[in-house]
């Protein structure tokens, strides 16, 4: 029993427990085998890569003791304007990719700034830029969503080619097994995982969110360490855009809509806090595998979207409870 | 002891009462005006008023009541209870805790502070590094004694060597802090401890925390460190020219809590130890392991986070994160502010050492023994300027303290 308490005093394996369970949870509602089918947990991968993108940068903002609920509204803001430059004016790829990671960039630093500089609360600052981003999508969309068919003067449709870049990122690669957006998570895991545990500025990440004040005395660049995170932020906000909008193949204004709020559940069920200061990419990566299966038994199952939520809610709870029994 | 909602507990204790139960004298614990707001209103909504004007003291006092009747408990523990009381509620206290052993109720009272202990033990249990190290009866135990086995060997009181002042480390001139210092200059020699006294609200921490840029550039006059012009912007500014700055609240603003020893002892240097940005965590835990050794840190590993270490082992990890940095000249703020008296000489220890190899201190401590122990020179601050300077010769608890309530000498 001891042994047993032991195993789950760290965090990780405390997470871990909680994707078993969900995992076992598949296991027994498995719709008729369709759990045990190849393709199901590939679906799932492909499925949670756009949220898990997003969840890496959440993951550096949150162990900075901040939030940021801007993330959804700058995926669609990045997802329309990588529509309108490869669709419609025939950007290249190499043009329109950073001109679109340094949008969403941009995104993020204006959170950031004025959180770090004007000492506004990183609520109500990123709630204010998922409002505005939201508005920017609609307005350079013109409030349609952009797809391949554009509208002449003459009142017909001419329909541009699908942008090749679009089809390479919706592509499957190893005889369609994995996804190139799930390569593309898998690389976003991996860079934050760098910036966490090799980098000074992860370093600063932990330390100003573990002790804001204490950190500034210690000589902690605290402004600098919060406009990178925030500029992360937005910067995997913008790949994430890019990635849903090659999935779509259109742009759509209303794209992300809600989406901070599973990049949010992805990491606190995870178990890094929301006090900050503590968390790992490690963490935020199983929280998404445990966010996206539980999504995918209960669509294999053919819950209904109303059970959908609330269950999924319920779990959520269930999962947090459980990282916290540890501090009783 | 644990907070329960200060209303909720009133109200067990005011139900207690009803029943009878409360026999301990109500006018220990409340105020005579509370007592009057309880007979003018209904019991029942009165517990909540009353609450919310109970002072720490006075909570503590209704917990202590709570334990014995409610409860019925034949032990109490008291876990450094008067660490938030002012001395007539600590005598309060001791009047509560004879009380309760004359109705055969066993206290057993944990503190750091040797006076109180010594004052209402009737037997002492001396704890270190977790075990029990001697026990002593009412008549056996007196500081000494008690110093001994918590320190684990006779401490000598530390003796001062004498200084020879040669060269100026620091030099302030005419130096203003957002009103709260006022023309201030300062030499400070090498190897020199400069002591400074003063009562609350005289300045002290504004003066240290000015100095190292806490306010950033909210500062007017001009200050040199080892003959280069210091520059006061930033603590970033300040430490990378030599300045280190431990304050008076360890917590708040001295440690990452839930980091470990080694991230918190370099976290003022990381930048030597991230060469490209890249951290090179194995320096890390060598400077940390080399630091805890030379410091005496006790810790289950240098991975242990310093939330959960003792306050003299907290505090001597915020020293070794200053020393990293590897100063010319160390502010401390209260450097045994809640330290046990094992770490306190260690402490002392530490300071001799560091001017021995020409560090210069500025020290503030509220402690008057210690400050003039340890300094060489000693200014009094009154109101944001200085009062008066005395030498060590000079310097005599009565002078110090008339000097720093603003009453000019001779």
């Amino acid at each position: 029993m001891r042994a047993f308490k032991d195993a789950f005093r760290s965090p990780f394996s405390r997470a871990f427990a909680a994707l078993v369970f969900v995992v076992l949870l598949g296991l027994i509602f498995n719709a008729d085998g369709a759990f045990f089918r190849w393709d199901t947990h590939r679906d799932m991968f492909r499925h949670i890569a756009v949220f898990g993108v997003i969840a890496c940068g959440m993951t550096l903002v949150i162990i900075t003791a901040g939030i940021d609920l801007s993330v959804g509204s700058v995926l669609g803001f990045t997802a329309v304007l990588f529509s309108i430059l490869s669709l419609q004016r025939a950007w290249p790829p190499w043009l329109a990719i950073p001109g679109c990671l340094i949008a969403g960039v941009l995104c993020g630093l204006t959170s950031g700034g004025l959180i770090a500089r004007f000492k506004i609360q990183p609520f109500i600052a990123t709630l204010a830029m998922m409002v505005f981003a939201r508005g920017l999508a609609k307005w350079v969309s013109g409030g349609q969503k952009i797809s391949t068919a554009v509208l002449q003067p003459d009142g017909t449709y001419k329909y541009m080619d699908v942008s090749p870049v679009f089809k390479a990122l919706n592509s499957r690669i190893l005889n369609g097994n994995i996804a190139v957006v799930t390569l593309i998570f898998l690389a976003c895991v991996l860079i934050c995982w760098v910036i966490l545990t090799k980098l000074r500025w992860g370093r600063y990440l932990y330390a100003v969110g573990g002790n804001e004040e204490a950190s500034r005395l210690s000589g902690v660049p605290v402004a600098a360490t919060k406009l990178l995170a925030y500029g992360l932020s937005g910067f995997f906000a913008a790949v994430a855009g890019i990635s849903q909008a090659a999935q779509e193949l259109q742009g759509d204004p209303e794209a992300g809509a809600t989406y901070e709020l599973t990049a949010i559940a992805i990491v606190v069920i995870g178990g890094t806090s929301l006090m900050g200061g503590k968390g790992s990419m490690g963490l935020t990566f199983i929280g998404a595998m445990t966010i996206g299966y539980l999504e995918k038994i209960l669509s294999i199952n053919a819950v209904g979207e109303a059970s959908r939520l609330m269950l999924t809610g319920a779990i959520i709870v269930g999962a947090v409870l459980f990282q916290m029994a540890r501090k009783r | 002891m644990r907070r329960a909602p200060a209303a909720h507990r009133d109200r067990n204790v005011l139900h207690a009462e009803a029943r009878g139960e409360l026999t301990l004298d109500h006018a220990a614990v409340f105020t005579p005006a509370q007592i009057d707001d309880e007979r003018d209103t209904e019991r029942g909504k009165s517990a909540e008023a009353v609450g919310i004007r109970l002072t720490t003291a006075q909570q503590q006092f209704v917990e202590i009541i709570k334990a014995v009747t409610v409860k019925n408990a034949k032990i109490v523990i008291m876990d450094e209870p008067t660490s938030s009381l002012i001395k007539e509620e600590t005598d309060k206290l001791f009047e509560i805790i004879r009380e309760l052993k004359k109705r055969g109720i066993s206290v057993i009272y944990i503190s750091h502070r040797l006076d109180e202990v010594t004052d209402i033990a009737d037997r002492i249990s001396v704890f270190r590094d977790g075990k029990n190290r001697g026990t002593l009866e009412r008549g056996e135990f007196d500081r000494t004694r008690i110093i001994t086995l918590m320190v684990g060997h006779a401490v000598e009181s530390a003796a001062k060597p004498t200084i020879t002042r040669q060269r100026i480390v620091f030099e302030i001139k005419s130096l203003s802090i957002r009103k709260r210092i006022k023309d201030f200059n300062l030499k400070l020699y090498e190897g020199e401890i400069l002591g400074i006294a003063g009562l609350r609200g005289s300045g002290k921490s504004e003066l240290f925390n000015g100095l190292f840029g806490t306010y950033g550039n909210a500062v007017r006059g001009s200050a040199r460190l080892d003959g280069r012009p210091f520059r006061i912007a930033s603590p970033k500014h300040s430490i990378k020219q030599g300045l280190a700055l431990q304050t008076n609240d360890r917590k708040e603003t001295g440690l990452v809590p839930g980091m470990n020893i080694i991230r918190n002892i370099t976290l003022s240097s990381l930048k030597a130890f991230s060469p490209g940005g890249w951290l090179r965590y194995n320096e890390e835990i060598k400077a940390a392991r080399k630091q805890m050794k030379e410091m005496g840190i006790k810790a289950s590993s240098p991975e242990q986070e310093v939330k959960t270490l003792s306050g003299g082992n907290q505090q001597k990890v915020v020293l070794a994160k200053w020393l990293v940095t590897q100063p010319r000249v160390l502010l401390l703020d209260e450097p045994t502010l809640g330290v046990d008296v094992g770490a306190k000489h260690d402490i002392y220890a530490l300071m001799n050492d560091l001017t021995a190899q020409g560090l210069a201190i500025l020290l503030v401590t509220s402690e008057l023994p210690e400050l003039l122990a340890m300094s060489d020179r000693i200014i009094a601050l009154h109101r944001g300027r200085v009062q008066a300077e005395f030498s060590r010769a000079e310097a005599t608890q009565e002078n110090v303290i008339q000097a720093a309530m603003g009453e000019r000498s001779n």
